[in-house]
């Protein structure tokens, strides 16, 4: 075996951890409990059951054979939903503090009176220190900055106890010295206080979600630091000498070094392994239009992959909470296997929002759920083998689901177990299909021309109906689709984004050279901190971009460019190539072809390549599956209405080649597959379970 | 009713909806289908719209109807546009099928009294939907456009006379064909609107809204058969409908009459108009009955739109935010606007470019109250739970425009002072800071940057208002304070519009009202001075300067120079229970968080601060003091308000046994029958004398001062109800039936 050949991601989720490990065509995938308290057992747990499949020690993997770790975890998300972080201070511009209490308005887009709360207080007014200091648009300094002030300010919170500072003034876009000037004035007076300037985090305009983002970076430092420093530490003392890094929310990694810094960016970054891998397999199928879906216990996150890179939301909004952040853009709805089934004030059957989540679980987890759930439902149904459910270390109690299902919905429908399990079963399906329309029509995208990719334990078994409910006829779910999200952290690379905010007019002398100078500063900074991480000039992609609008419009839109396009004539070229680039996003005949365009904000993105799985095609000649069939089951099939005896196929003994028409079921132990009559599932070249399905 | 309805045992309202004929779970799927439908047009909506009034503050919404005129699904923010699209789609129906109408029409409906706009700023666009050639359902979307010609900037005209003064009205006029708009049509309003590249490309995106939800429907009706997904269409109306009628039947039979001022200085004349509304519970029905005074020369008349917009959203949002939302709403309710003529059911010529923001807002409110009023006496903890102050109506909405030193036109319009205002204190805590109207979901302004990069201002502070929320058990919701001055520009011309500066937004069961929204235009100000020696300028108190008290509060032709300064606050939340009652916890944070100032603290709430700390509050001492205070009103009451149970506080009065009984000592009032006001120990006070000492915002009335009264019960001395009043009116009642 040769020495450095294994790349290991885990994905540290809500209730699993999962891990996958990549040799050569080889992916070996473990799984433990995420330990809540230390989220390094979990991991380590992971990795002994990874190690032990492989066959060898931790020590051994970790010390000769693994040459990548990346990690995803969700330690920013829980942060922030239990308000559980730093106590942060906040040096800003006088006369506006409150944007910090108010932002641009609380009120939500929902009906009810009694959920319209004002934003959750990450920071008690005593911890806000006004300064005197004003910038105008253009960088002009109006009132100087008042360093002693500063320094009162400073010495003032550090008696109060902060961990962190962060220091948020208006228009440090345009000139950032003064957030600068009172960051080292904090580096001076209390060295051991982590400060993020606001314009270091987010350099683009609008203040609020720019200081909310350096706000947020300060409240969950501590925790992210914690996380990264326990598991740099378990996995040096077992040997490993290579790189640690982390996955961020853009779908890229990090190192350890960048992520204590900026530790926000591991914001959302469980889903966003998903989406890479996605993206991932729509280049080695070819794929032009792909939605992609992850269903866990709580949620279903779906997301689009336009020309095989998943789409990038800006402006991203975490919570309540408004921020800079540019972040793959994922979509979540409350639809999860502990999503609970109850009626509605109409006497109509609703599943979730909420969920029973892991304790006290679906009712037939036998862990004290009186509530029926999703998962309910499927064992009602006959889809969960209860020789084999959670691996095989519960008992399912079908009785518990029965009696949930009927006292709390199917009694006052006149319905039973079954008939309210079936309805359920519809409902989440519906739920979904909405939600998938709806990324894909925002987008511009036609649902019915796009390949979906299903993955995580839950979703195979719902997939299929939803491709049925949106006329999808092309279904991929990942050979691995339990530990997917996890084999994804493999297939990205290093990435970092830049952007400035400079507003330009194209075509106009004003501000060309202003606008010159920061794609250069902005490259350089780029450059600098690839070199850091350690990429070599040939492992580096250097890409330009800009955010741009109609004057007259509010909104940005982003658009990759050449470096050299905005210095011939001016940028004369740019504006016809962003009209037809808008009208492809928003629709024939909308581009202000008639109005001046602005390059609000300068982007430059720095890719370090890295080594990725080499995963090559294997011989996959069609033949029957007939021999991997284990044994039958009877299922309530839902398309049909009807109980069947179905053939249940063995993944183990799937080849590839292997195909076989539905009904049928796909047992990967972890992961349950329903294939439906009139579709057809296929082993493929692969590894991976193609599906067609009959429109 | 809150979301979390999981846990909770069949409720006595849900009626059985498995039968042989109708599968709950095809309704379901195919209602939200129709609501997936609305929320791909607004998709197509955002998409394409280049307004930030769209894009930025979400002023817009999308709908579906059936080929009955049916409302079946909707999305988007402003709810007062369930009955604007109603009108509007019904306006267009009535006059044009089935001769007049193909595939691919689309029309504009822009006008209150014509074609159900809520005003003529809010562009309404109908297409009827075809499935082969039968006419089968209507798509609308609606959105705020920034101009529609005339004297009325962004819909508003403060001064204009009558109707024809104010901006261009389209009666449901045919703009496209195969939703295409017609270039002629075009032509004409490319000539005729400040702002012709936005208007024309927002007109596109609303025909391509339509468009998008009608291509939907058709599919929608292909994959369920046009029989099946009318049979289920209607089973969801009906569904909706048995559930707001079983809701409502757990309300007590009764009247409530109550009253509001709409307010109006634009002539110089300080006219407050009243308006009146009895709403009657009979059984399973809401009766609205509406009356006010003549028409008046302003544009504050409300078409019917807006007082059918305003009322819907307290019955959406308070009483039943739970189910889901159609035209089974509108079944339950009968709505009568009385003769017309009347400032709430005007006729041509009236000017209505502020009904929405003027007599509707207050119609909204009195609704809010009357709703609370019936939880109150109901017997049933869920629905008691719903009780809630009125939520403020008082915007400061300032529209500038002009030239900057660049030689660039531009216009301003600072939205934060215009949405900025509080939300209704509740059962379950305070109100919302900011929560502008009501009707306006997710309501949002832009950022200090987004303004001054795109006009020619410095903003000199943006600050949540203390003292504006009502004072109460609960507190209302606190308001926007923001200042502005040119910052490249020499001079501006403006409009200044105020909703409520003097009737502010009343509390509910011994809430106080919030604070009015005022404006102050300072000349001369001192702000070069402060910025030249390194001071910012960020209260009115540094900038000095000369307060202009020509501002009205209707206003057009404002000139704005260098060197002045504008402010506008918004108004507060009304405040829920007695404010003697709110615990001195919360008064202590509130004092933290400057949510209200010690004078407020102490005149409002009774507190007594800890010697020399001007946040901690004495907890002894100010129970003390407020019994003390008590007993100085009341000499005959038995005091100990720190007995009385915090958790009655909310609702003022219950009923027991055919009587009306204090909520907190159950000391009887009043039959039921009869009104328990009378019963009460009253206190009068001048508004304005009562928030100059508690530091809350008013404008002072000379001739008929505004009036608090203040209704104690005659046993435990706490305070069940404060209205606001001019000196002659009677008292909003509540009579139950029987």
């Amino acid at each position: 075996m040769a020495a450095h050949e294994i790349s290991i991601g885990v994905d540290v989720g809500g209730t699993h951890t999962d891990l996958s490990a990549v040799q050569g065509t080889n992916i070996v995938r473990a799984k433990a409990l995420t330990t809540h308290d230390d989220y390094s057992v979990g991991i380590f747990n992971a990795l002994g059951n990874v190690a032990e499949t492989i066959g060898m020690s931790v020590e051994e993997l970790l010390s000769r054979h693994c040459r990548a770790f990346v990690n995803g975890n969700t330690i920013v998300t829980n942060s922030l939903t239990e308000l559980k972080g730093a106590r942060v201070g906040v040096l800003v511009t006088g006369g506006f503090a409150d944007i910090l209490r108010v932002g641009r308005g609380a009120r939500l887009n929902i009906r009810d009176d009694h959920l319209q709360r004002n934003l959750p207080r990450l920071i008690p007014q005593e911890l806000v220190g006004e300064i005197d200091e004003r910038i105008d648009r253009d960088g002009k300094v109006i009132v100087a900055l008042n360093h002693m002030q500063i320094e009162e300010e400073v010495r003032r919170l550090v008696e109060l106890g902060v961990d962190c500072i962060a220091v948020c003034f208006l228009w440090s876009t345009a000139n950032g010295d003064h957030e600068r000037e009172a960051e080292e004035i904090i580096n001076r007076i209390a060295p051991d206080i982590f400060v993020t300037r606001s314009v270091s985090v987010a350099s683009v305009f609008r203040e609020y979600e720019r200081w909310q983002t350096a706000i947020l970076n300060c409240y969950v430092q501590p925790p992210v630091k914690g996380f990264v420093e326990t598991v740099s530490r378990g996995l040096r003392s077992r040997g490993y000498t290579r790189a640690l890094e982390f996955f961020n929310g853009l779908g890229g990694v990090l190192t350890e070094e960048v992520v204590k810094q900026v530790p926000i960016q591991l914001y959302s970054s469980g889903p966003a392994g998903g989406a890479v891998g996605s993206a991932a397999l729509a280049k080695r199928y070819d794929l032009d239009e792909v939605l992609c879906g992850d269903m866990g216990g709580t949620s279903f996150d779906t997301i689009l992959i336009h020309k095989q890179e998943p789409k990038v939301v800006q402006r991203c909004t975490i919570g309540r909470f408004d921020t800079a952040l540019n972040l793959l853009d994922i979509d979540s709805i409350g639809a999860g296997g502990g999503s609970i089934i109850h009626l509605d004030s109409r006497s109509i059957p609703q599943v979730g929002p909420q969920s029973a989540g892991s304790t006290p679980g679906p009712a037939c987890s036998g862990r004290g759920g009186t509530e029926p759930t999703v998962t309910d439902c499927m064992a009602v149904m006959g889809f969960i083998d209860p020789k084999n459910y959670l691996g095989g270390n519960y008992e399912l109690d079908l009785e518990a689901a029965k009696f949930a299902l009927e006292d709390k919905v199917g009694n006052a429908l006149g319905w039973d177990a079954l008939k309210t399990a079936a309805g359920a079963y519809a409902l989440v399906v519906a739920n979904m299909a909405n939600a998938l329309r709806e990324v894909s029509v925002s987008r511009g995208r036609d649902p019915r021309k796009c390949t979906f990719i299903a993955y995580g334990g839950a979703l195979p078994v719902f997939s299929a109906s939803i491709c049925q409910r949106l006329g999808i006829t092309d279904m991929i779910v990942p050979g691995q689709s339990s530990a997917f999200s996890a084999y994804g952290l493999l297939e990205a690379d290093y990435i970092r984004r830049e952007s400035a905010t400079i507003g330009w007019l194209i075509g106009q002398e004003e501000g060309y050279g202003h606008m010159i100078a920061t794609r250069d500063r902005l490259e350089q900074i780029i450059r600098q901190d690839l070199q850091e991480a350690g990429f070599s000039d040939k492992d580096m992609q250097i890409t330009y971009g800009g955010d741009f609008r109609y004057v007259g419009q509010l909104a940005e839109m982003y658009m990759p460019m050449h470096k050299a396009d905005v210095e011939k004539n001016l940028g004369a070229a740019i504006g016809p190539v962003f009209n037809v680039a808008y009208e492809e996003e928003f629709g024939p005949g909308t581009a202000w072809t008639e109005s001046e365009l602005m390059l609000v904000n300068y982007v430059v993105t720095g890719v370090g390549l890295r080594q990725k799985p080499d995963i090559q095609p294997v011989s996959a000649e069609p033949r029957d599956a007939s021999n991997a069939i284990i044994s039958t089951r009877r299922l309530f099939l839902p398309d049909e209405q009807q109980w069947a005896e179905t053939p249940i196929y063995d993944a183990v003994k799937l080849e590839p080649g292997t195909y076989f028409e539905g009904p049928g079921i796909i047992d990967c132990r972890d992961t349950t597959i329903y294939i439906p009559r009139n579709a057809t599932a296929r082993r493929d070249e692969y590894n991976n379970f193609r599906v067609s399905i009959a429109r | 009713m809150t979301a979390n309805t999981a846990t909770k045992p069949v409720s006595q309202d849900m009626p059985r909806t498995a039968t042989d004929e109708f599968d709950p779970i095809t309704a379901e799927v195919i209602r939200s289908a129709f609501d997936n439908i609305t929320t791909e047009m607004s998709l197509v909506l955002l998409r394409t719209s280049g307004s930030p009034v769209l894009t930025e503050s979400k002023d817009f919404s999308t709908v579906v109807f059936d080929a009955d005129l049916n409302q079946i699904g909707s999305s988007g923010y402003i709810l007062l546009h369930m009955s604007s699209s109603r009108l509007g789609v019904e306006a267009i129906a009535k006059a044009r099928v089935p001769h007049d109408i193909n595939p691919g029409d689309a029309f504009i409906c822009n006008d209150p009294h014509t074609s159900g706009a809520l005003h003529q700023g809010d562009v309404g666009i109908v297409m009827p939907v075809f499935h082969n050639a039968d006419l089968v359902g209507w798509t609308f979307s609606n959105a705020h456009l920034m101009d529609v010609g005339g004297a009325a900037i962004s819909g508003f005209a403060p001064e204009a006379r009558d109707t024809y003064s104010e901006a261009l009205r389209f009666p449901g006029t045919r703009v496209a064909r195969n939703a295409v708009l017609d270039e002629e049509w075009v032509g004409f309003m490319r000539n005729n609107v400040r702002v012709p590249l936005s208007f024309i490309s927002d007109l596109r995106s609303l025909v391509a809204a339509c468009n998008v939800g009608g291509d939907r429907l058709v599919d929608l009706i292909e994959e369920y058969g046009q029989q099946t997904l009318r049979k289920y269409t209607n089973y969801n109306i009906e569904l909706t409908e048995k559930a707001l009628r079983a809701r409502i039947s757990r309300l007590p039979n009764g009247t409530y009459h109550t009253y509001d001022y709409v307010e109006y200085d634009g002539f110089g004349d300080g006219s407050l108009n009243p308006i009146f509304c009895e709403m009657t519970v009979a059984g399973d029905q809401l009766k609205f009955k509406f009356s006010g005074c003549p028409q008046v020369a302003a544009f504050i008349n409300a078409g019917r739109s807006a007082v059918e917009g305003s009322l819907i959203a307290p019955i959406m949002c308070q009483f039943a935010p739970d189910i889901p939302f159609n035209q089974g709403f509108w079944n339950c309710l009968e709505i009568d606007l009385g003769e017309p003529g009347t400032i709430i059911n005007p006729v041509v010529p009236a000017p209505v470019t502020s009904g929405h923001a003027s007599a509707g807002m207050r119609a909204g409110r009195m609704v809010q109250e009357a709703l609370a009023a019936a939880c109150a006496a109901s017997e049933d903890e869920e629905l008691r739970s719903r009780v809630s102050g009125q939520s403020s109506g008082a915007v400061t909405l300032g529209i500038w425009f002009g030239t900057d030193n660049k030689g660039n036109p531009s216009m301003f319009m600072p939205f934060g002072m215009a949405v900025g205002i509080g939300g209704p204190g509740q059962t379950i805590g305070d109100g919302q800071d900011c929560y502008g109207m009501q009707s306006t979901l997710a309501i949002k302004w832009a950022d200090v940057e987004v303004q001054e990069l795109d006009s020619p201002v410095l903003m000199l502070w943006r600050k949540v208002l203390g003292n504006a929320g009502g004072a109460g058990a609960s507190r209302g919701g606190l308001a926007i304070d923001e200042a502005f001055t040119l910052y490249g520009a020499d001079n501006f011309v403006g409009m200044n519009f105020q909703s409520g500066a003097e009737i502010p937004a009343r509390g509910f069961a011994g809430g106080m009202p919030g604070g009015n929204g005022k404006a102050w235009l300072i000349r001369h100000g001192e702000v070069d001075k402060l910025l030249a020696a390194g001071k910012l300028p960020t209260s009115p108190e540094l900038v000095k300067g000369v307060v202009d008290q020509s501002l009205r509060g209707c206003q057009t032709n404002i000139a704005f120079a260098k060197g002045d300064v504008f402010r506008g606050i918004g108004g507060g939340g009304g405040g829920l229970g007695d404010p003697f009652l709110r615990a001195p916890a919360l008064i202590e944070q509130d004092l933290i968080d400057r949510a209200i100032s010690k004078a407020a603290a102490e005149q409002l709430y009774g507190a007594v601060l800890a010697e020399g700390s001007a946040t901690h509050v004495d907890v002894a001492a100010t129970w003390i003091n407020r019994n003390a205070i008590r007993a100085a009103i009341l000499p005959s009451a038995n005091v100990a308000l720190e007995k009385l149970p915090a958790s009655a506080s909310m609702s003022g009065v219950q009923t027991k046994n055919g009587a009306w009984v204090c909520s907190h000592c159950h000391h009887k009032l009043a039959s039921t029958t009869a009104s328990w006001v009378s019963a009460t120990h009253t206190r009068q006070r001048d508004l304005a004398d009562v928030y100059e000492e508690s530091e809350t915002c008013t404008r002072r009335r000379q001739d008929h001062p505004v009036m608090l009264m203040e209704h104690y019960c005659p046993a435990c001395a706490a305070c069940l109800t404060v209205q606001v009043t001019l000196n002659q009116e009677s008292t909003p009642t509540y009579h139950l039936h029987g």
